[in-house]
């Protein structure tokens, strides 16, 4: 595993915070573009979200029912420079920074007081689910030995021939002293780099609360940066130092 | 006899592994959450493209072959990708175009039989060619998106 320290050129293509919250009476979709384009001139950038659903219903003795639906879930805003973006949704807030990543205290702050226009502008009832996610691209040269570069690399049969192409693996965790959940996501993917491949190691910690947390993210501090310590223990311990070393 | 309600909820047809890691339905980081996006309105677009003439200028429609190509082929995209438009063409083939401004395009065209045609536009320089997509996203693809970005 690799010693934690703070990495320079930290690997982190996408960090997010995210909270979902009970569905509320909703304020028109032009409201909240008219209070987002008052009350944060930055995030000038604003993209509708859409949901689409589908429904086949079987009933004896009648043909299949087929609907289909189409509903606004929100709206999503950026900055010019498309390093920060922000989504107001009927079901949740989702704050994401954008690679370079800064440090911690920069990204929750901004998300922290986002947060306070969602709750000004969507009301929300109660929040029921919390997460902090990191997703990391690793970008690595071609031929490699995951091994090298992964404490926990997939592995196959000694008898079984062959080279591989493309791995997934995926599990979720339960921290029982926090009640944090952990899924832990490592995935290949083809780069656009000649020569190269990428490595995505997605930590995704989150903590769910069917009763609903309070709206007010102060008392929340402390399970977040309980979060935020889980994932920082989650990617140090997924890659070598081999691996760290690069994005000093 | 009795037979139970059956209410299936999807946002999308059955997933193929490489949409399955891009993410639960749907997913909201930025990562993923624009490839669930065109991937949606391919799925719109391929709702819409049913019938002949389905958009009153005698276009025909998507095949179900089209779209599934389609749709292979944009969860194969790496995540590093930029996010195309989505169109339909006259011929019902899925049609993704990048557009960078004027000097700075590429297109796909994918149609039933995995048949994948592309024409790209970078600076001064033109190319075009016809390939086959089979699992992945050929090579040629992904250096012209590079080009693009760079």
């Amino acid at each position: 595993m690799a010693r934690r320290r703070h990495l320079k050129k930290a690997p982190i293509s996408e960090a997010v915070i995210d909270l979902r919250v009970a569905l509320t009476t909703v304020a028109d979709v032009n409201e909240i573009a008219r209070y987002v384009r008052v009350n944060e001139p930055a995030y000038s950038r604003k993209k509708d979200l859409w949901l689409y659903e589908g429904r086949l219903e079987f009933k004896p003795d009648e043909d299949p029912i087929t609907s289909q639906r189409k509903e606004h879930r929100g709206l999503r805003f950026e900055t010019e420079d498309e390093k920060y973006v922000v989504q107001f949704r009927r079901d949740g807030f989702t704050f994401s920074r954008l690679a370079p990543y800064t440090n911690w205290e920069t990204v929750f702050a901004e998300a922290r007081r986002l947060w306070g226009r969602y709750v000004e502008v969507m009301s929300p009832e109660a929040v029921t689910r919390v997460a902090v996610r990191f997703i990391n691209r690793l970008s690595l040269p071609l031929p490699l030995s995951l091994q090298e570069y992964l404490m926990c690399a997939p592995t196959v049969p000694d008898d079984v021939p062959g080279v591989a192409s493309g791995f997934v693996t995926q599990i979720t965790l339960l921290h029982e002293e926090t009640g944090i959940s952990m899924r832990i996501t490592q995935k290949s993917e083809k780069s656009l780099e000649p020569g190269k491949t990428a490595i995505l190691l997605d930590n995704d910690v989150f903590k769910v609360d069917e009763d609903g947390f309070g709206t007010d993210i102060d008392t929340l501090a402390g399970t977040f940066e309980q979060m935020r310590d889980l994932k920082n223990t989650i990617f140090f311990n997924s890659i070598t130092e081999k691996t760290a070393e690069i994005y000093e | 006899m009795t037979f139970a309600q059956l209410v299936l909820t999807s946002t999308l047809e059955l997933a193929t592994p490489a949409e399955i890691v891009k993410g639960k339905l749907p997913d909201e980081s930025v990562t993923y959450g624009l490839y669930w996006q065109v991937a949606r309105d391919l799925q719109s677009l391929y709702r819409e493209a049913q019938a002949e003439d389905w958009d009153g200028e005698g276009s025909a429609p998507i095949s179900e072959s089209s779209y599934d190509n389609a749709r292979r082929f944009l969860a194969d995209l790496p995540s590093s990708a930029p996010i195309p438009e989505v169109d339909v063409d006259a011929d019902g083939e899925v049609v993704f175009e990048w557009f960078y401004g004027p000097a700075k395009v590429l297109t796909v065209v994918i149609g039933s039989n995995a048949r994948l045609s592309f024409a790209r536009l970078t600076g001064l320089s033109e190319s075009h060619g016809r390939t086959f997509f089979v699992d992945e996203v050929p090579d040629e693809i992904l250096r012209s998106l590079q080009q693009l970005v760079s």
